[in-house]
């Protein structure tokens, strides 16, 4: 006896049945079941939250449980939701543990190379002190430099700088032409001004009280013209150079003996600081 | 006679007792549940989980939202899966301000490291004589 058509029909709806049973209806659920293979094939994942990991899978154990059970699709749709936030989860779980491995390194290292900057800082205030200490040797080496060409020069050390006075002898009288015994003197400072190139001259020219103050204020110019004029010809630049002629004021003697009047009949040569500073001869 | 009708009153009495409790409990329960969400949701927002994960903090509010809902209509079972929902969406949120916040830790670290080595470089270059 052939089956009937109902027969075959009943048996076709009953394999479409099992088949629709088989197949899964609830996107969340297929996307869930994928997204945990996937977090589990993800080493960083399974290595990183393996505890978080389980969670979800205790979750689609749930929902496959609640499948056989024949379960409501909205209760096996909260759990494929739970689910879903849980692989989510550990995601984040194993990035943040990774990041807190890599801060303790981090922090390894920033304190590895704080405490070379440490050494490198001592290390450079320690250079600088010996900087400074030579800085100061040498500042002291100059100083007693200086003080020997001053000394060298037969100059002398005066509030408005150092003072080299070439006296009366070294011109004739009434004169502007200087003697030859003064070009030992005039050689030693153009040496000192070529050796301590910041410093300037001003050179000062006086007379006694014998003529014309008039008269004696130009022959004081021409003798300060002439040592400027024999220091440019040592290759001192014109520039460092100032004269000034004061005639018979700022006597250093009595003009009353021929003594006085010798020492009243001088050059002073005043040499500036280091920055080329001298200040100007006060009047009376 | 009697004996069966004060049998009957007490098994009446006895469903109508369980009825009222199974109803109060599943009240109870979802109530604690939605209490649970909140103070998930509150711990998170504390941390700062509007600047790291704000699209999943509005989903966490939503679920809350709805299981709030849910309990107004006295759908006591239903709410208390949306609220558990609520929570499973705020350890996402946590996991992912906790993440993002490590991130910004060692980028800072990073740069204030690299801040240390150029100082480095430039104390050692003054080192050079």
């Amino acid at each position: 006896m052939k089956p009937s058509l109902p027969y075959h029909a009943f048996l076709c709806l009953l394999l479409l049945m099992i088949a629709m049973s088989c197949k899964e209806t609830d996107p969340l659920v297929k996307e869930v079941k994928m997204n945990y293979k996937e977090a589990k094939n993800d080493s960083s994942v399974a290595h990183g939250a393996p505890d978080v990991l389980k969670e979800a899978h205790d979750q689609l154990k749930i929902i496959n449980n609640l499948k056989k059970n024949g379960a409501n699709k909205k209760l096996i749709h909260h759990y494929a939701y739970i689910a879903k936030q849980k692989i989510t989860k550990a995601y984040d779980v194993a990035v943040l543990n990774a990041t807190q491995d890599k801060i303790v390194q981090a922090e390894n290292e920033r304190r590895s190379v704080l405490s070379e900057v440490q050494k490198a800082k001592a290390a450079a205030a320690l250079r600088r002190a010996e900087i400074a200490q030579q800085q100061a040797k040498e500042a002291q080496k100059r100083s007693q430099e200086l003080a020997q060409k001053i000394s060298e020069m037969q100059a002398e050390k005066t509030d408005r700088g150092i003072v080299l006075t070439l006296e009366s002898v070294l011109f004739d009288f009434g004169k502007a032409t200087l003697k030859p015994g003064s070009e030992e003197s005039i050689a030693r400072l153009s040496r000192f001004l070529v050796e301590y190139p910041k410093r300037t001259v001003m050179i000062e020219g006086f007379t006694d009280n014998i003529g014309s103050p008039e008269a004696n204020r130009k022959l004081s110019i021409h003798r300060a013209e002439a040592v400027k004029q024999v220091l440019i010809n040592h290759d001192i630049d014109k520039n460092r150079i100032q004269i000034r002629g004061y005639g018979e004021d700022f006597a250093v003697a009595d003009n009353s003996t021929e003594t006085g009047r010798q020492l009243n009949r001088r050059v002073e040569i005043i040499i500036s600081d280091e920055n080329g500073v001298i200040s100007e001869r006060f009047s009376h | 006679m009697k004996a069966t009708c004060a049998y009957r009153y007490a098994v009446i009495n006895f469903l109508a007792a369980t009825f009222l409790i199974t109803g109060c409990t599943g009240s109870r329960k979802s109530a604690v549940k939605i209490q649970k969400a909140e103070s998930a949701v509150e711990k998170v927002e504390a941390m700062g989980a509007a600047d790291y994960a704000s699209a999943e903090l509005a989903e966490a509010h939503q679920k809350l939202e709805e299981a709030y809902q849910l309990a107004d209509k006295r759908k006591h079972k239903k709410a208390l899966l949306k609220a558990d929902e609520a929570i499973a969406t705020t350890e996402t949120v946590e996991a992912k301000t906790l993440s993002e916040k490590a991130k910004k830790d060692l980028s800072d670290l990073q740069a204030s490291i690299q801040s240390l080595k150029t100082q480095l470089e430039y104390l050692r270059r003054q080192q050079k004589p």
